[in-house]
């Protein structure tokens, strides 16, 4: 083999070189912390990366999602636990008062009911978010109104049994409201309120509540336990698919990681050995690519 | 048999050894220029004088100086030369194309379509919220900005990608008329000697320049003038240089003969590289994307024409994008006034966010080419992708190979200053013996005269 000044040169060079390229690679990844610049570094791992990132995306946003609806659906069951209080407060005072014949005694237990009427009309118009609980989905105003001239509790919105529906999870689309007509039913003069607001004024009028009426009452909260009953089993469900989307989201994470993470002790090692092999490079190309037969003549 | 013959033999080899030494020395002057073939001095005798039964050598002098070159190496280098540059130009392009998609650095498109998506999904959740609702108008404004940027620099990287094309034919043209003037100092050079192989060291460096910029057939005469063609076409000889414009062939760009509008069919080369990505890359990748939005803009119009505003009155039939042209994607400036225009709502009621839920599902649902908008966009960039590293591969192959063959010229042509040395030493000795033996004459023909 010949060797000549040039391709001395050019190979001293060209090792210089690559041993360089190299280097600033691995820089680039133990700086920028990944190894994933481009689609052409790994265009395998770069389509996987697009859809692990899309599945994390969603995915947080459904954890958004369920943060908003487990925070309605919570106030709801308060509320409706509150209600289902004051029904109860209802019956035990109707009981109480059919163990009595003063008619003072029925003025004191129709203002408790009036109390307790005012008491869970303002229950149900109850509003979280901006958002009536039991209106369905017209929030456009208070679901139930008091309507002084025919002494009627009467509805407001136009539909109360609307189902406000979350996306929570990439398949499922979930009810996350109870209905007021689930609840309350048709506001028709035999519902809770209106049937509250005959007891009230029969007792004022010193009439005693029928049983039909207190069978109603019991009826509407044996209902509520129910629909209370229902909520909470839907929040658990909520909160379990909260929990599942927070474990995805942590293993997603951890795949995206594998492959655009820069493994630091890995790429550390490399990058020492290739700094020995440029200075071993610098040291040899200085050596000799200076000498020639010229040095001894 | 007269001493003066020994002046004569010495005279003529001091001046074979003086000009061997100045090759010597215009070989280390150009120790380090790439481009310079080694020449190399080759001695022979001159002829022999006959006097009586005897034949008397008559000394030294210089056969020929000749250039080391390895014509089949010359050969490969050319031809490695302009697939390595095809393929170089290529993988740069294409890394400039995929950089465009801004994927992997948390603000590309992918990203603002996940987000624009998203905010549908959030809005279900509260169909009345006017935060969440500017939300989807902040986010839909976000994608729009990526299409119409990543629309905005394709097109500017394709009229740069022309402009390069149209320099590098210039180069073309340039490298052509140097070549054709190289070849005529050739043609009448040759014979006197003087120089020829200088001229056919720049001669070497002009076509080599050449092949970088495209396929070349080169033929050389007995004379060692050049003809070559590019693409198939005649482009220079010793009787002139071919000037070529950029063309239009069978919707490729290429290069054309200025005067008889000959198409060069470029299969290598930085020249193939920038008219396979300006007529094919750039619109391929362009169209498809567009297509692609344009599928997206078409579902969630088709969807949010089917939902109730929240507006007072509240109406139905309101599309989201109102147009999507020349790259532009633009919302419907009803909404950009109002984010109550949006419809999210598939009922009478306000409050209900089915079509909000509908407009998110979209994607998941299968619009385009019988795959979800995230499918086929991640299925693009990373066809890009692939092209990109499979054009990278190709190119560092053909650095490996062009570097051997280099090396391999650099084995063969270069200069090697010990060896000069070497011969410097040799030539310089012989020279001397040379200038002794004159001295030798000339005691000798002393020696005569002083018998007078």
């Amino acid at each position: 083999m010949r060797v000549t000044n040039l391709s001395s040169m050019n190979s001293h060079l060209r090792m210089l070189n690559e041993t360089q390229s190299k280097l600033a690679d691995i820089q680039k990844d133990i700086s920028t912390g990944t190894k994933l610049h481009n689609p052409s570094d790994d265009p395998a791992a770069t389509g996987r990366v697009i859809n692990y990132t899309k599945h994390i995306s969603k995915n947080e946003t459904y954890l958004k999602n369920i943060t908003n609806a487990a925070s309605y659906m919570e106030h709801g069951q308060l509320i409706m636990e509150d209600i289902h209080d004051r029904v109860t407060d209802a019956l035990t005072e109707l009981a109480s008062t059919s163990n009595t014949d003063t008619k003072e005694n029925y003025g004191i237990a129709a203002e408790k009911i009036d109390a307790l009427f005012d008491n869970i009309l303002q229950l149900a118009n109850t509003k979280h978010d901006e958002k009536y609980l039991f209106s369905g989905t017209d929030f456009s105003q208070p679901p139930f109104a008091y309507d002084k001239g025919t002494n009627q509790v009467v509805q407001n919105a136009s539909d109360i049994s609307g189902e406000l529906r979350v996306k929570i999870s990439s398949t499922t689309n979930q009810k996350v409201n109870v209905p007021g007509s689930e609840i309350f039913g048709s506001i028709d003069g035999t519902d809770v309120f209106n049937t509250l607001l005959q007891i009230k004024d029969n007792l004022k009028n010193g009439i005693a509540p029928t049983n039909d009426q207190v069978k109603s009452l019991e009826s509407f909260n044996e209902n509520m336990r129910i629909k209370t009953a229902e909520s909470g089993s839907l929040l658990n469900h909520i909160y379990a698919t909260e929990e599942m989307i927070t474990n995805q989201n942590v293993k997603l994470q951890e795949l995206m990681g594998a492959d655009t993470d820069t493994d630091m002790a890995k790429s550390i090692m490399e990058m020492q050995s290739y700094d020995y092999s440029l200075q071993m490079a610098y040291k040899i190309t200085s050596m000799t690519l200076s000498k020639s037969l010229m040095d001894y003549l | 048999m007269a001493i003066t013959r020994i002046f004569d033999m010495s005279q003529r080899s001091l001046a074979t050894y003086q000009k061997a030494l100045d090759v010597t020395a215009h070989n280390v002057a150009n120790a380090s220029n790439p481009d310079y073939a080694r020449q190399k001095v080759s001695f022979t005798s001159v002829s022999p004088d006959n006097i009586g039964d005897f034949s008397l050598g008559a000394g030294v002098k210089i056969d020929q100086i000749s250039r080391i070159k390895d014509d089949y190496l010359e050969k490969s280098i050319l031809g490695n030369n302009s697939k390595y540059s095809a393929n170089q130009k290529k993988s740069t392009l294409l890394n400039r194309v995929e950089g465009y998609f801004m994927e992997l650095s948390g603000a590309g498109i992918s990203d603002s379509l996940n987000e624009f998506f998203n905010s549908w999904s959030e809005l279900s959740t509260s169909p009345t919220s006017l935060p969440l609702r500017n939300n989807i108008v902040t986010s839909a404004q976000k994608l729009t900005s990526v299409v119409t940027d990543f629309n905005e620099n394709i097109d500017t990287m394709r009229n740069e990608v022309f402009d390069e094309f149209n320099q590098n034919v210039d180069e073309v043209n340039q490298n052509l008329k140097n070549l054709y003037d190289i070849n005529l100092k050739i043609a009448e050079s040759k014979g006197t000697k003087v120089g020829i192989n200088d001229l056919l060291d720049q001669r070497d460096k002009t076509i080599q320049s050449l092949s970088k910029q495209g396929n070349l057939t080169v033929k050389f005469n007995d004379n060692g003038v050049a003809n070559v063609s590019i693409g198939g076409v005649a482009a220079s000889n010793s009787y002139g240089a071919t000037q070529f414009v950029v063309g239009i062939k069978d919707d490729k760009l290429t290069m054309v003969t200025s005067e008889e509008g000959n198409a060069a069919l470029l299969k290598e080369g930085e020249l193939s590289a920038l008219s396979e990505v300006y007529s094919k890359v750039i619109p391929e990748n362009k169209e498809n994307f567009n297509a692609m939005i344009a599928a997206m803009a078409t579902a969630v119009n088709s969807e949010h024409q089917n939902g109730r505003t929240l507006s007072n009155p509240p109406v139905t039939g309101i599309s989201f994008f109102s147009e999507y042209e020349n790259g532009k994607l633009k919302i419907n400036q009803d909404i950009l006034s109002d984010a109550n225009m949006i419809a999210a709502s598939l009922t009478n009621t306000d409050g209900n966010g089915d079509n909000a839920l509908k407009i998110a599902e979209l994607f998941d649902k299968k619009i385009y080419n019988n795959r979800t908008i995230s499918e086929s966009y991640s299925s693009m960039v990373s066809s890009i992708g692939n092209e990109a590293k499979l054009t990278e591969n190709l190119a560092d192959a053909n650095k490996l190979i062009l570097d051997q063959l280099e090396s391999r010229r650099s084995e063969i042509s270069a200069v090697s200053v010990d060896e000069e040395m070497t011969n410097i030493l040799t030539y310089q000795r012989s020279y001397d013996a040379s200038a002794k033996l004159i001295k030798v004459a000339d005691e000798l023909l002393q020696t005569i005269i002083n018998l007078v």
